[in-house]
């Protein structure tokens, strides 16, 4: 593994100019360019709160700053570990021709989609700030990169152990939809994690449901959880349990190391075989 | 002298998988029976090939001239045996892999650098005499999907040749482009010949063959049937495809 990582290293350059390809030919032709990549996570939040403010009547106060802080996470996961599904197929012509470390192809994906997801947050702490009026806790605040950083562990892992898999079995590109629309509704994007109380009526949290358990084996809760805790601290949205967040880190943090680990130990056990199969 | 390519009791296995194989349930339910079927492409080769060397490989279709390209490249693992290729590796790629439609022939240039290995830096140096070898210098901003095949195939040719390698792997592709445009790389390919790079090419084409290589070797059913001069062994190729109809 050692020797692997210190090849990849070798190809940095080839992973940046990827990324690069990644990031110009997505909106190459198109008048909106990265404002696309802001546009859907949008109009999804819009939407969500028109059903579950204004129809429903449910939620958290300031529902809207609620769900994005959530929304944007929840968009790099989504985008990179779907892309990096269909990493290794749709470059089979260099693939068998030239050789080079295979992990870069997942890693440009996943490096692309954490670009656009850094861009996407400033405009979250613009909206935060200038629309809502959110006064941010700089010490919390300080957290953030360390979560970024944890979530970008766990997707790279995620992503190399799906675009390994796929090579193999056409099925993983479903199962990987059918699972992210399953994650979707279990990573706490809509609800809280712990049950507080909002002038009066209690509003619920995933710990006090019968699906508590969720909260323990995956991994999106405690990160979109920790999100929130660092970014609205202040802002009159509160996810109860305070003080958590150092068991929270922790949690992430054994998902986020395990998965890069064993995605990475898996792709590099397989890498060789991609030409001969796909 | 060190050779620069050495290929030493070289095998290589490839599993045939049947039909369904691809899905999760059809792996399911051969769990317990023979999933596969060993086709063993190449069979105990061994040949050196020196710097200044132009070898081609010949051989009906399926006696692993191309995966024994795929092996000196370091895109395949032998089975057995070793497949070595020393210095810098230069592969000519496919019309078009790792070219991007939407992208403009600069930015696929710094692409397919990247990815046959040189370093920003490098292609930063060598981007103008690439463009004016390719003769694109009118389109190099175009978005590569204007390009016809010949402008692409002049690009691929121009980034590979400015790689300056030591070892170059060519795979069928050195008959596309116009009169012109092949005068021009068979010069260049003589420029890398004195200047003591390797050259392996599999070619079908025996004028190209006996024009260009100063060696021969023959591929039949993964064995190697015929090593030496190329008026021989071409000559010899083609008496046995004359004699069983298929040369193999």
């Amino acid at each position: 593994m050692l020797n692997d990582l210190r090849e990849l290293v070798r190809y940095r350059e080839l992973l940046i100019t990827l990324v690069a390809r990644d990031l110009k030919a997505r909106y190459k032709r198109s008048v909106l360019g990265f404002f696309w990549s802001l546009l859907n996570p949008l109009v999804q939040i819009a939407t969500l709160t028109v059903v579950f403010k204004m129809i429903m009547r449910y939620g958290p106060a300031n529902f809207g700053p609620f769900l994005f802080v959530a929304f944007l996470p929840w968009t790099f996961f989504q985008l990179a570990v779907m892309d990096a599904s269909t990493a290794v197929p749709s470059n089979v012509r260099i693939l068998k021709r030239v050789y080079f470390p295979r992990e870069v192809l997942p890693l440009a994906n996943i490096g692309a989609n954490l670009i656009h997801f850094l861009m996407a947050m400033v405009v979250l702490f613009a909206y935060l700030a200038f629309w809502v009026g959110v006064s941010f806790s700089w010490q919390q605040l300080l957290f953030l990169p360390l979560i970024v950083l944890l979530q970008t562990l766990l997707v790279t892992g995620l992503g190399l152990a799906v675009s390994c898999a796929s090579v193999y079995y056409r099925d993983v590109h479903y199962l990987v939809t059918v699972g992210l629309s399953l994650l979707y509704w279990a990573s706490c994007i809509f609800y809280p994690l712990y049950s507080y109380d909002q002038g009066g009526t209690v509003v619920k949290g995933l710990s006090d449901s019968p699906f508590w358990f969720v909260a323990w084996i995956n991994p999106l809760v405690p990160l979109v959880t920790l999100y929130r805790q660092a970014i609205l601290t202040n802002a009159a949205v509160p996810d109860g349990g305070m003080g958590v967040e150092g068991q929270l880190l922790a949690r992430l943090a054994v998902f986020a190391v395990a998965m890069l680990v064993g995605g990475y130990a898996l792709f590099n056990w397989r890498k060789w075989e991609f030409p001969e199969l796909t | 002298m060190i050779p620069s390519i050495e290929v030493a009791d070289l095998w290589k296995r490839f599993r045939l998988y049947h039909e369904n194989y691809g899905t999760l349930k059809s792996a399911l339910l051969q769990l317990w029976r023979n999933r596969s079927e060993d086709l063993w492409v190449l069979q105990g080769i061994s040949f050196q090939v020196f710097p200044g060397e132009t070898v081609a490989v010949i051989g009906p279709n399926g006696t692993g001239k191309s995966t024994l390209l795929g092996l000196l490249g370091r895109v395949l693992r032998p089975t057995r045996g070793t497949a070595v290729a020393r210095g810098r590796v230069s592969t000519l790629l496919d019309l078009g892999a790792g070219f991007h439609p939407d992208l403009t022939g600069t930015e696929n240039l710094y692409l397919n650098g990247c990815i046959l290995g040189m370093s920003r830096r490098e292609v930063d140096r060598k981007r103008e005499s690439i463009i004016a070898f390719a003769e694109l210098e009118k389109f190099i901003d175009v978005p590569l999907r204007n390009y016809s095949s010949g402008m692409a195939m002049r690009l691929g040719f121009g980034i590979a040749i400015h790689y300056e390698p030591q070892v170059m792997l060519v795979d069928e592709v050195l008959t596309v482009g116009d009169d012109h445009f092949q005068a021009k790389c068979y010069r260049q390919i003589e420029a890398l010949q004195r200047g003591g790079c390797a050259i392996l090419f599999v070619s079908h084409d025996m004028a190209v063959v006996r024009r260009v290589a100063t060696r021969v070797i023959w591929l039949r059913d993964g064995r190697i049937a015929g090593d030496g001069h190329p008026d021989q062994v071409v000559d010899a190729y083609l008496g046995a495809v004359a004699a069983v109809g298929g040369g193999g």
